[in-house]
């Protein structure tokens, strides 16, 4: 890539600051980004699919968005647990969003 | 103390820098691999447990038996625009958006983002290219607001699904577009359906954002990616960041002349504008966060 030289007024080293900071505020940030991971993970969805109403974590929700037709619970429908194996998750009758 | 640029120290420093900025390329070219691997093979590999996770850059994602071949992972925006259409917080997209950003802010933007390097690649096409005004980089922030928040939320509250709206940003990406679209059909030529996958809206976005990438750099993430602008939010607090070593600063303003996203780095080198190229770090007086002090320094 060719140095272009654009004609502004000089930086003043002495009086820039140097933005040098520690690490500890980046690593709580992050590690409050992890604890999100965790509920996450563990975070239970109701949600309709396949037919009827069915109880799913959050990363098979995840899953399941993108591999079949998923929509808000019926209301008034009881939910049943969507096993991690069931082969309805892998309908693909899905459109693609895109 | 400005003697120190030119010292043998100084000039190991640009050397290494310029280093680095070369391997740059390479290391975008190994990360499309990683996300958007040919024919879906990563998404083979990896499983159910790929399709579970939002990854940290911005691409399509994989759907399923009308899949997107060439995702390995989910994309967190789509995700986080799917799960708020269902009334859902997505903790996983965001966890992993915060992770990311609070750990390296937009450098995944700069050295990993596949739609970045596409970016890179069309602006390497040796055209006139055009300044755009700082103003523009709001829109990122009105994209997510509006077409990842606020109308799937809406339209999903109404009962519409998500794969029915059309007023969000899975319709409008161009991402999609090009990571989806062009991948299926090629595969339904494969397959022996001959159909085109792209619709003449997607085809349009399409030709905009190629024919965009070559006048201007970087235009979707200057202007228009939701992701970029939440982790560049974080440029100013993330564990990696950018600062300046004055006793490497002779005022040449290589640093302004290389930025190509217009950040005024002789102002602020974390501006949430900043994809973290690192292109400003060639002249040795922009350095790397937790890089390792010389003894000169101290001088």
């Amino acid at each position: 890539m060719k140095i272009h030289k654009i004609s502004q007024p000089p930086i003043d080293p002495d009086s820039r600051p140097s933005e040098k900071r520690g690490p500890w505020r980046g690593l709580q940030l992050a590690l409050a980004g992890l604890v999100l991971l965790i509920l996450g993970a563990k975070a239970s969805h109701t949600i309709w699919v396949g037919g009827s109403n069915r109880n799913v974590s959050q990363s098979e929700l995840v899953r399941t968005v993108t591999a079949n037709e998923v929509r808000r619970p019926l209301p008034g429908q009881a939910a049943t647990q969507l096993a991690p194996m069931d082969p309805q998750q892998d309908s693909g009758q899905a459109d693609c969003p895109t | 103390m400005r003697d120190m640029a030119n010292t043998t120290a100084g000039k190991k420093l640009r050397t290494r820098q310029m280093s680095m900025l070369r391997m740059r390329p390479y290391i975008q070219a190994a990360f499309l691999l990683l996300w958007a691997a040919p024919l879906g093979w990563f998404s083979a590999q990896l499983g159910r447990w790929g399709r579970s996770m939002p990854s940290c850059v911005f691409h399509c994602y994989y759907a399923g038996g009308n899949y997107c071949p060439a995702a390995s992972l989910s994309c967190p925006i789509g995700i986080t625009a799917q799960l708020v259409a269902l009334g859902a917080l997505p903790l996983l997209a965001i966890g992993a958006m915060l992770v990311t950003g609070a750990l390296v802010g937009s450098l995944v933007c700069g050295w990993a983002c596949p739609f970045g390097f596409l970016q890179d690649l069309l602006a390497k096409i040796p055209v006139p290219k055009l300044r755009l005004p700082q103003w523009t980089a709001a829109g990122r922030y009105l994209v997510l607001a509006v077409l990842v928040l606020a109308l799937p939320y809406a339209f999903g509250l109404m009962g519409t699904p998500y794969d029915q709206q059309e007023a969000t940003i899975c319709r409008w990406c161009p991402a999609g577009a090009l990571e989806a679209g062009v991948p299926l059909t090629i595969q339904g030529l494969l397959d022996g359906r001959p159909e085109l996958m792209v619709s003449p809206k997607k085809a349009i976005i399409i030709a905009l954002f190629l024919l965009g990438s070559m006048f201007i750099h970087r235009p979707w993430c200057r202007m228009l990616c939701p992701l970029g602008g939440l982790l560049a939010l974080f440029n100013r607090v993330s564990v990696f960041h950018l600062w300046f070593k004055k006793t490497a600063c002779t005022s040449c303003n290589t640093c302004r002349g290389r930025c190509s996203i217009g950040v005024n780095v002789d102002q602020s080198l974390n501006s949430p504008r900043c994809i973290r190229c690192m292109e400003c770090t060639t002249c040795g007086a922009m350095l790397p966060g937790l890089a390792k002090q010389e003894a000169s320094e101290t001088l």
